[in-house]
């Protein structure tokens, strides 16, 4: 069947799969682009650092960058070429793009899981957008200042109550610890979220990566070059410099190589620092032309990732805190993001003196920059779902977005005290979600549409073919990966979440909440089947390939 | 075969010489008591800001200011001659230490002091010696004399670290470029 033969129905809107259809990426940089703008987030600044630092400094890189090439880099070609597929079929939302690439209805609603995950993180990452603004627009204002309130334990303080306020950490409500203001930032900030994202795929999420990338990178080099002239800036503590810093970050210990955490940790920073299994990927490739270059993309998305990742998160973070708190202060703070960005970067930029105040107003308005291109990018396959399932039209589906992010958005914002809330949904969906998403996609695309079919669909208009080695990798080599650090993962940390759902209110309402989001996507998918099939459209598309093509065996041996 | 067997022999001896080197390292730091019983345990430094330190171990506890910084690049050779004051409880590396000696049984330690009457330097591990004084909570106290192990804490960028940030931010910028360079000029 071709998009020819489909007839439109009286009285029924258009009749491709959605009206995406006609949406493309402008250029071929654009979509690259948007998957890294996507992709590089805060985790590269805050969480990557204290993560290897911890894991062995330097020697960390080493089960990194292998993890970047058995996990990361094939993961996310599988990603590309199944939204390139699914694009050309007329789809564009994960549950109907995996539903045509694992040829079954179960996969339809097992995808619902991408669109579930960019959403639902949606509901809190836009309130910490909204975070990192608020300090921006503090130290361009000069509100927040810290070099006023004495030595660094009086800073500390001052630091965390400033935090607190912020996100209204002590007491739940929208009014309660001072928070309205965020409120008032995070309906802004969501604004423009959503009329990017209405502005279609070109129009509105390319044109603003194409700026907003160059800036951040620019916003990044100014406070990496702010922050290695630092020099030694308390000559008392001759060890607290530049070098000192760069060496805590860098110095390599080998012993942390014979231990596993180091492999899993790095493993698990490649994953999530890639935004594969998010939902995103599968969504924005199937926006590309038929004979669009997915290999060289996919890898030079991951390059830019790593870029900002490597060079800037590795170079700035914990050499800055090294440098001015020492080497206690920096390693306590390493393992907690929202820590390391609100509460002790503060303390850092109080310590530079007048420039400091200048440099947190870049930091902060970096960090926004990341997070707003992170953030439209889990709009967008939300977006292109509702469209898709439901077929009327890019506002009405943008309205429907826009009501499933204000119930989880308010909930999230309301129910503030101790970040319980916005933990929960980030753990259940944010972390084992994706991980579970990740399993499927890459089991739907080595074992059901075929390692060997699946690197040819790749291949076609790439301009660079996927090394040999990838297939055995593609089949067996990430499969595992995945597995054995799901399997880790979910044993160190499942049965305290378990025991947090079961202690804390809050995180009850935020399981039922996710819970109440998956049957409505799931009731949508059904509305959206019937309506295709109404349209004799099937679970593989337009441009239905022949039995020939189509029913051979899936796996290696395809 | 024959490599097989030569690999596993080389494998057991290695676990065994690390094995063996870790437990001399660790027997090597201890706090004897006036009995002769010997209390494994560790010295640690830390700034917070103030510097403090900690004698930690399987049995003990024992955490105070230090009299005089100490500059973890280079040496320890300033805290020879000085007494180290234990506190019964500490703000140490951001955790709230208690002292505490927990053979036989858990006892609290009110205050104490540790003279240091020799301090040595071996590579990147640095020895203290001397002798201590505890003041017991019910009014018991415990003395002997230590010799306790630490390391210096000398974070400068290393030649290693130099290689590792050099070749990782090379080998991504490169690998970005290429890409770049392929996709907009060499890509039909």
């Amino acid at each position: 069947m071709s998009s020819e033969d489909i007839v439109e129905k009286p009285g029924e809107p258009e009749i491709n799969p959605n009206q995406g259809q006609s949406q493309q990426w402008g250029t071929k940089v654009g979509v690259i682009l948007a998957v890294a703008g996507s992709a590089v987030g805060l985790g590269n600044f805050l969480r990557f650092p204290g993560q290897a630092a911890a894991n062995g400094g330097g020697a960390f890189m080493v089960p990194y960058f292998i993890a970047l090439l058995l996990v990361g880099i094939p993961i996310g070609w599988a990603e590309w070429t199944m939204g390139r597929y699914g694009g050309k079929r007329g789809f564009h939302s994960a549950p109907f793009i995996l539903g045509a690439v694992g040829k079954s209805r179960v996969f339809r609603y097992i995808g619902v899981l991408g669109v579930l995950i960019p959403m639902a993180v949606s509901f809190y990452y836009t309130y910490i957008e909204a975070w990192c603004l608020d300090y921006a627009i503090m130290y361009m204002t000069g509100e927040l200042d810290l070099s006023a309130a004495g030595g660094i334990p009086e800073q500390t303080e001052m630091a965390s109550k400033i935090f607190s306020d912020t996100v209204g950490l002590k007491t739940n409500g929208i009014h309660a610890g001072g928070n309205l203001r965020t409120f008032v930032l995070w309906a802004i900030v969501f604004a423009i979220n959503i009329t990017l994202v209405y502005r279609g795929i070109s129009g509105g999420i390319e044109k603003f990566c194409q700026l907003a990338m160059p800036t951040m990178a620019v916003c990044a080099v100014i406070v990496l070059l702010r922050v290695l002239t630092l020099g030694t800036p308390d000559p008392s503590f001759p060890d607290q410099n530049v070098m000192g810093g760069l060496g805590f970050m860098w110095n390599p210990n080998f012993h942390a190589l014979a231990n596993p955490q180091t492999w899993i940790a790095a493993a698990g920073q490649i994953f999530f620092s890639l935004s594969v299994g998010f939902g995103v990927i599968i969504n924005y490739a199937s926006y590309m032309k038929k004979d669009s270059d997915v290999v060289l993309s996919g890898v030079t998305a991951a390059a830019t990732n790593e870029v900002f990742e490597v060079s800037f998160g590795g170079m700035i973070t914990l050499t800055s805190a090294f440098v001015f708190l020492g080497a206690t202060q920096a390693t306590l703070v390493a393992g907690s993001t929202f820590g390391l960005g609100f509460n002790t970067f503060p303390i850092v930029f109080a310590q530079m003196g007048g420039l400091g105040k200048i440099i947190g107003a870049v930091w902060f308005f970096m960090l926004f920059l990341a997070a707003i291109t992170s953030s439209i990018s889990m709009y967008q396959p939300s977006l292109a779902f509702f469209e898709e399932a439901l077929g009327k039209g890019r506002a009405a589906g943008t309205a429907i977005l826009v009501v499933f992010c204000l119930i989880g958005s308010f909930m999230t914002m309301y129910f503030s005290k101790g970040l319980v809330f916005l933990d929960t949904v980030d753990s259940w969906v944010g972390t084992l979600g994706i991980y579970v998403l990740a399993m499927i996609q890459l089991c739907v695309f080595s074992y059901i549409f075929g390692v060997n079919r699946g690197i040819d669909e790749a291949h076609e208009g790439a301009h660079i073919r996927i090394p040999g080695f990838y297939k055995p990798v593609l089949a067996f080599v990430s499969p595992a990966f995945l597995v054995i650090l799901f399997g880790v993962f979910s044993v160190s940390n499942l049965p305290k979440w378990v025991e947090n759902v079961g202690n804390e209110p809050a995180a009850q309402y935020a399981i039922g909440l996710v819970a109440a989001c998956i049957v409505a996507l799931c009731g949508m998918v059904y509305v959206g089947e019937q309506r295709l099939e109404r349209r004799g459209i099937g679970l593989l598309g337009i441009d239905e390939p022949g039995p020939s093509s189509d029913s051979g065996p899936a796996g290696l041996d395809d | 075969m024959m490599k097989k067997r030569t690999i596993l022999r080389f494998f057991i001896l290695a676990t065994l010489l690390l094995c063996s080197s870790s437990a001399w390292a660790q027997g090597h730091s201890y706090l004897k008591t006036a009995a002769g019983k010997s209390l494994q345990a560790e010295l640690e430094f830390h700034r917070d800001p103030h510097q403090t330190f900690a004698v930690r171990g399987d049995n003990l506890v024992l955490a105070g200011d230090l009299p005089v910084n100490v500059n973890y690049d280079f040496d320890y050779s300033v805290l020879e001659g000085q007494t180290l004051t234990v506190d019964g409880e500490q703000q140490h590396g951001g955790r709230n230490l208690v002292s505490i000696v927990t053979s036989p049984g858990e006892v609290r330690v009110e205050s104490g002091t540790m003279t240091i009457n020799k301090v040595t330097k071996e590579g990147e591990k640095a020895f203290l010696e001397g002798t201590y004084e505890l003041t017991l909570e019910e009014g018991k106290t415990l003395s002997g004399e230590f010799k306790l192990h630490t390391q210096f804490r000398d974070y400068n960028l290393s030649s290693l670290g130099w290689v590792f940030m050099l070749a990782s931010i090379a080998g991504v910028w490169l690998l970005a470029i290429f890409c770049y360079k392929k996709l907009l000029f060499d890509a039909e």
